[in-house]
């Protein structure tokens, strides 16, 4: 059992809320195990598979592990219409990525999608790794994960 | 009303939770007459503003860099970072602010001088940075002018209650002026103008006398009485009679009751909640703990977007603030009111800004709406009466208790009083966040304040996905205007759409954006929209036919007319509005052409002449399609089949060189029925 799960019992029951748990367990390793969501359940007291429906609702959530790093096109209006669906098709042919997958084969990059960051002012832009770069263009993304791959 | 135990003169020193309390105490300028009591009792407010001054308004030059979600985008980070860590021998402090408003001017540099002068520096960078230094150490010279903004005088040194009480003394970028002279900054004044971490800061700004006032001289159904002749309307989308809200709530017979704040923006193109949270998170806590105070709620919740960490971090330092100096807990200032506060963090999922929604979550459950009546207000957050607002909301209510509804009143038009708070983003030159009386025009929004260019904007995206995109013309921005232009004013979101953007696919990408976000209750709405959405993209992909434009409409009204929540029940509306009013849009492309030039299967590029041969659209193009020409003159030219419009050549050419075309398949057989 892990120390953030720990943290249950001592909330107080105003404060007992699942959803702050998942972001907590999610916050560990990136992604939402199996066992972790058992172990939860169990903790909490409700079962598993309404946890599974609390997690499959959101799309924060993951079930599976990110690449290393996480690159996410913000999607929201303004950036949708200065150009987001570009800097997304560079990305995915620029990574290789097929149909329903969104990590890079070598594990290197997770791409996701927003619905706004609230920083449309420089739309469109990006978050990598949980900074927020405004105003990209498509052809600066081979650059970008250039600078992913040197930091290895 | 409330008993109120005795107060001495008690000291934030004692708690020194504060950045300031702390720093004050190792460095303490301006402090020599402020004594540190030594009992602990709670810190009075009188104290916590003494306080604020002395690094508000203090003897040593000040520089605020806006570090809020939009600064950080623009590289604020570095900046601050750069200034912090010079050697300034004592003279000049640098602090973190939120956002200031003028989005589109970030980074955004400001200085306050101990005479009461401030420096506004915008887009700044590495080029500026001597002038921003030397503006600090107060030795501005002739050279620092050109690159200087405006500078403002507080009307009274030493007194700053927010950004109205400054004089402008002096423009050098006109745009800047032109952008804040028709706002009117009541609940958004403090923003960037104040450390948002610290609470000394806030109370010094006026902060907590709204709390101060309602706690000691307000019985609780005076509270909700201002509130309702104010007539202050919900900002998170419905309008709905906020202090009718707090009265249903306050009369129930239930009197275990809570309150929640709605921080779950989920309009892409509104971010007032975000930048409300990031830069003066305290006010929307004080709008809370009246709303508390008079419905008799001692425990509250905010639910915030977990796509917003800025606002999140921001929160949970103010709650644990507003704890420690006894603003919350047990005994608010004394009083025998008791309030806490949890966050709750959401998942992304634009459903869960549904009350109802909303609650389930909360309830450990699947966020799909529930059927209303029963109303959260009688029958909510474990089934006891609850007042969910919006964060816009809750920032108003402070300034109604402080001024009165009279004065609330006195602008705005009388079925929607007082301002509003708009995100103006697109395309327009001057994007930001800004506050206006409601009932103003959009012409004033759009070509005053953003400095769009009339000729060039085609539509307007007004209130969030289910809004709805109509023409751009003048109109003025209250409830019902909006409402009979076929859109909402929701959350205030205003994306601006030039001539560039292609109506159709900007519907595609909302209904997709709706139908991945429907909780999938209702068939129709989820399973519908899916639809929706393939009907449109077999537009924007050339493969219209003549029958498609019905039956997106029969779609759209069946989709709008069986869903059983408001969700669904807008969902369709971007297409809806759009299809009234660009039917030509879609016209073109059932003919296979885009009109606005933008749908990949249907343009192709060009580079036209004269061409000054730089080269940069062949280093950029990913795919090889730029080419020499090799028969008679040996130009450069797209090859079509090759190229995967990815728009690269466009955007580098410097000489604006590449053009962009489409036109009809008239003719062409091959067009697929599905
Ligand atoms: C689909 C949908 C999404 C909503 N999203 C939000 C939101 O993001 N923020 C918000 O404050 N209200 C949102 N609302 C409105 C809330 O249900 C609720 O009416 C509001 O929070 C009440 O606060 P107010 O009276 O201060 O406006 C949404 C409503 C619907 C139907
Ligand atoms: S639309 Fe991208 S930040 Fe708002």
């Amino acid at each position: 059992m892990t120390e953030k799960l720990a943290a249950w019992e001592k909330l107080s029951r105003n404060d007992k809320l699942l959803i702050n748990m998942l972001h907590l367990i999610q916050e560990e390793q990136g992604y939402i195990s199996r066992n972790r969501l058992a172990e939860l359940a169990e903790k909490a007291e409700v079962p598993v598979s309404q946890l599974q429906g609390l997690v499959s609702f959101f799309n924060s959530f993951r079930t599976y592990p990110a690449g290393k790093h996480r690159i996410s096109v913000c999607y929201g209006t303004a950036c949708y219409a200065k150009g987001a669906p570009l800097i997304n098709d560079r990305l995915v042919d620029e990574l290789k990525l097929k149909d329903n997958i969104d990590t890079s084969s070598d594990g290197l990059v997770t791409l996701e999608h927003v619905y706004c960051v609230g920083a449309c002012s420089r739309a469109p832009l990006i978050v990598v790794d949980g900074e927020i770069s405004g105003k990209i263009k498509s052809h600066q993304v081979p650059l970008i994960l250039e600078s992913l791959r040197r930091k290895e | 009303m409330i008993s109120r135990s005795e107060l001495k003169g008690p000291s934030v020193h004692k708690y020194q939770v504060c950045k300031s309390g702390l720093e004050s105490k190792k460095n303490p300028i301006g402090l020599a007459t402020y004594k540190v009591p030594d009992f602990p009792v709670n810190v009075s407010l009188e104290s916590l503003i003494a306080e604020g001054k002395i690094t508000l308004c203090s003897n040593q030059s000040r520089i605020n860099v806006g570090v809020a979600t939009c600064g950080r985008a623009a590289g604020a980070m570095d900046i601050y970072n750069n200034l912090e860590k010079r050697d300034w021998c004592g003279a000049v402090r640098v602090f973190k602010v939120g956002c200031i408003g003028a989005c589109y001017a970030e980074p955004l540099v400001h200085i306050r001088t101990p005479e009461g002068k401030h420096y506004f520096y915008g887009n700044v960078d590495m080029s500026i940075f001597w002038h921003i230094i030397k503006t600090a150490e107060e030795k501005p010279g002739t050279k620092t002018l050109p690159f200087l903004w405006a500078i403002t005088q507080e009307s009274k040194t030493g007194i700053l209650r927010g950004i109205q009480d400054m004089e402008l003394i002096k423009v050098q970028n006109s745009g800047f002026r032109d952008f804040f002279q028709p706002q009117v900054r009541r609940i958004s004044g403090r923003c960037g103008l104040i450390d948002p971490e610290n609470i000394a800061e806030f109370a010094a700004m006026g902060g907590f006398g709204a709390l101060e006032k309602a706690l000691f001289r307000l019985k609780r159904k005076q509270i909700i009485d201002i509130i309702r002749t104010s007539g202050l309307r919900g900002r998170g989308g419905a309008g709905f009679p906020t202090g009718d809200k707090m009265n249903i709530a306050y009369e129930n017979a239930d009197l275990v009751r809570y309150v929640i704040a709605n921080a779950d923006e989920g309009d892409p193109g509104a971010y007032m909640d975000r930048v409300l949270l990031e830069s003066d998170p305290f006010s929307v806590l004080e709008g809370m703990m009246i709303t508390a105070l008079a419905i008799g709620a001692s425990q509250g919740y905010i639910y915030v977007r977990h796509e917003y960490p800025m606002a999140v971090h921001a929160l949970k330092k103010a709650i644990n603030c507003a704890h420690k100096v006894g603003f919350l807990g047990n005994n608010v200032l004394g009083s025998s009111f008791s309030f806490d506060i949890t966050l709750v963090e959401s998942g992304g999922a634009f459903i869960c800004g549904e009350e109802t929604a909303m609650l389930q979550i909360m309830g450990g459950k699947r966020g799909e709406p529930q059927l209303r009546p029963p109303y959260p207000v009688r029958q909510g957050f474990q089934n006891h009466p609850t007042v969910i607002n919006n964060i816009e909301t809750l920032a108003n209510i402070p300034w109604i208790i402080l001024n009165g509804a009279e004065a609330y009143r006195e602008l705005g038009t009388p079925k929607s009083p007082g301002t509003k708070i708009f995100c103006l983003a697109g395309d327009i030159k001057r994007m930001g966040f800004i506050e206006v009386p409601l009932g103003t025009s959009t012409k004033v929004l759009i070509e005053k304040i953003g400095a769009g260019d009339k000729e060039s904007i085609k539509a307007l995206q007004i209130g969030g996905p289910s809004g709805g995109i109509v023409p751009y013309k003048d109109f003025s921005l209250d409830y019902e205007t909006v409402e009979s232009a076929g859109a909402i004013i929701g959350s205030g979101g205003l994306v601006t759409l030039n001539k560039k953007r292609c109506m159709v696919d900007i519907a595609r990408h909302m209904v997709n954006f709706m139908a991945s976000e429907s909780c999938g209750k209702c068939s129709i709405c989820r399973g519908g929209l899916l639809e929706l959405e393939a009907r449109l993209l077999t537009l924007t992909s050339g493969k219209g036919y003549p029958s498609i434009l019905t039956e997106i409409e029969a779609l759209s009204k069946a989709i709008s007319s069986i869903s059983l929540c408001g969700f669904g029940k807008t969902a369709a509306t971007p297409v809806t509005t759009t299809l009234t009013y660009f039917r030509d849009e879609y016209e073109a492309h059932v003919n296979g052409k885009c009109p606005a030039v933008f749908c990949k299967p249907l343009i192709n590029f060009e580079i036209v002449l004269p061409c000054r041969e730089c080269h940069a659209c062949h280093s950029v193009c990913p795919s090889g399609a730029v080419k020499r020409r090799t028969d008679k003159n040996e130009r450069l030219v797209v090859d079509s089949k090759l190229c995967i419009k990815c728009w690269a050549c466009y955007e580098a050419c410097p000489f604006d060189r590449i053009r962009i075309v489409s036109e009809e398949l008239h003719g062409k057989d091959d067009r697929n029925h599905s």
